[in-house]
């Protein structure tokens, strides 16, 4: 069992950094890129993680994308 | 054997190479005189002697911040004709040791493919590498003949028929594709080894990359300081029967037998061993239905693709993620979210694969051409009903595949394979030690094409190995899970 939950379940330091990155090149200032990656890692599920990390819209992601956009006062 | 990271990949099967994450040019005068038609008289005279060659007038990259360094070499088209067929440019690029009081030497690269860019994997994968690596050595990465930012393959646009990309190609690199197989590699390899000023190679080869390192060391054994072949094809790939038909790979010459099933079996049954995956309990009986009813799957979330993901581009996709493990959660999510009816994720899964997210287009990524040349170039050129495949109206090569045989060299080279390993099942780094000889063996319990980087006790292997020669016992094993155990200490040379 432990092998399969090292697979599917994802490595959320790992997908801070890669976030940040991607908000970068979504055209994020570095400073606001790390704030909203941290923000979503910290309160989204990891489905949200991997729509964030893909580019898909879906709601849940978007929603929880701009609550977390606002505290962060992007 | 293209093979794949995360950070983009053709969602294609035939082939595969080891992560390249697109990065912007290195400035290649493209100075070769090429002869504009291949003489299939050429006689097979032997090389005798490999030409002098300068060392790397190393420049600032024009895309890549210092320290990168960027340079060309040239080498000859035709090592049996030096001095009047002709040359080729070579790119190359370099991390000069972030430790140069304790510097080794150069340590070169390649990321398998056939096809794929040595440059492009040193820039993507540098920041992941230890900093034991880091420290020591200065990481190179280059260019193949015919890929990428060396003199490159041209076969025009690749979205026409295969029969006019076959024909364009030929028309435009035509007197290039007879030249860039991996004997001619291998001996590119060995100018460069010069022309980085190193008295023997330090050589981290992937996929592909192990043919081209195992042919390297057959032609030039007592110049190999340390060589990891990590992802290992098949050593009898370039032997035939007398009969005509190839020994490996069930009688087809390919690098290599693959086993995408029986990875993607690996999948299924780690999904449905865990809660935590979404496509769970019965991915198998998921996938079937999902692959009855994708085309009705809408993509609203998602506006990068045709507003329909078809069986083959799931194929595809799957095909991709069995790479690496890294994409195995996202696939999950994929999958059960295109079941549920929205089938966003799984195209944008594809998007990624294709190019990364965002999207990065790499203005010099030839591998899909050069994939086919090279491996056209390796294996076509036999008649009648051994001609290979997808080579038809191509020249007859230069220089066959060979097989693999016994050498010496001064430190055993490192065969590492990886058990559910989809292009290069890990059975086949046994046997490319004992086919070199003077080899030895590890084996991952792990999943995904290749293991430097995914295991932190292979990842150990590597690091005393290249840096202090350690040799590890052969047949060693690492177990799957070793990469997350927190209490983890590096392994003794006999086991993990």
């Amino acid at each position: 069992m432990a092998r399969a939950e090292q697979v599917f379940v994802l490595n959320r330091d790992r997908f801070e950094t890669r976030l940040t990155t991607v908000f970068t090149q979504e055209g994020l200032p570095a400073s606001d890129a790390e704030c909203v990656a941290k923000g979503i890692v910290d309160q989204g599920s990891d489905k949200i993680l991997v729509y964030a990390r893909l580019g898909v819209q879906r709601p849940e992601y978007t929603r929880l994308r701009t609550r977390v956009e606002v505290a962060c006062s992007v | 054997m293209k093979g794949r990271a995360p950070s983009g990949a053709l969602v294609i099967a035939a082939v595969l190479i080891v992560a390249c994450s697109g990065g912007p040019g290195v400035h290649v005068t493209r100075s070769a005189a090429l002869p504009t038609s291949f003489d299939r008289a050429d006689p097979p005279l032997p090389v005798v002697e490999l030409p002098d060659i300068d060392p790397v007038d190393w420049t600032t990259c024009d895309d890549q911040p210092e320290p990168w360094q960027c340079g060309t070499i040239d080498v000859p088209l035709d090592y049996r004709r030096v001095a009047d067929s002709g040359g080729l440019s070579i790119a190359v690029t370099r991390l000069p040791a972030a430790d140069p009081s304790r510097r080794i030497g150069s340590l070169v690269l390649n990321p398998g493919g056939p096809g794929g860019s040595g440059v492009d994997l040193a820039w993507g994968y540098a920041a992941q590498f230890p900093a034991a690596l880091v420290d020591r050595f200065d990481l190179v990465g280059f260019d193949p003949r015919g890929v990428g930012r060396s003199t490159a393959v041209d076969c025009g646009d690749l979205g026409r028929s295969f029969r006019v990309v076959l024909r364009t190609c030929v028309a435009h690199s035509g007197a290039l594709l007879p030249y860039v197989g991996t004997q001619n590699a291998a001996r590119d390899m060995e100018q460069l080894r010069k022309a980085l000023g190193d008295d023997r190679l330090t050589y981290l080869g992937f996929s592909y990359g192990t043919a081209l390192g195992a042919v390297y060391a057959d032609l030039f054994p007592d110049r190999i300081r340390a060589a990891v072949l990590d992802g290992s094809v098949d050593p009898r790939a370039g032997e035939y029967n007398i009969d005509g038909t190839a020994v490996g790979s069930f009688g087809t010459p390919f690098y290599g037998v693959q086993d995408f099933g029986g990875t993607e079996g690996v999948f299924l049954d780690l999904c449905d061993a865990t809660r935590s995956c979404p496509a769970g309990p019965d991915s198998g009986g998921l996938l079937d239905d999902l692959y009855r009813s994708v085309s009705d799957a809408s993509l609203k979330y998602f506006d990068e693709w045709d507003p329909r993901v078809t069986a083959s581009q799931i194929d595809g996709i799957i095909t991709s993620a069995m790479y690496n493990t890294d994409l195995w959660a996202p696939l999950a999510v994929g999958l059960a979210d295109a079941a549920a009816g929205d089938a966003s994720t799984l195209a944008a899964l594809g998007s990624f694969l294709e190019a990364g997210y965002p999207r990065q287009e790499n203005s010099f990524d030839n591998l899909t051409e050069a994939n086919v040349a090279i491996y056209c170039a390796d294996f076509a050129g036999r008649r009648g009903e051994f001609a290979v495949d997808g080579c038809q109206g191509w020249p007859e090569t230069n220089e066959p595949l060979p097989p693999i045989t016994p050498v010496e060299v001064a430190t055993p080279i490192v065969v590492i394979g990886t058990d559910g390993d989809p292009a290069t099942p890990g059975f086949l780094a046994p046997q490319m030690a004992e086919a070199l000889g003077d080899a030895v063996s590890v084996r991952w319990q792990g999943a995904g094409h290749t293991a430097f980087l995914h295991s932190e006790c292979v990842d150990q292997i590597v690091i005393d190995y290249l840096v202090d020669l350690t040799v590890p016992r052969n047949r060693s094993r690492c177990g799957f899970t070793d990469a997350s155990t927190p209490s983890w200490r590096a392994p003794s040379r006999s086991s993990c």
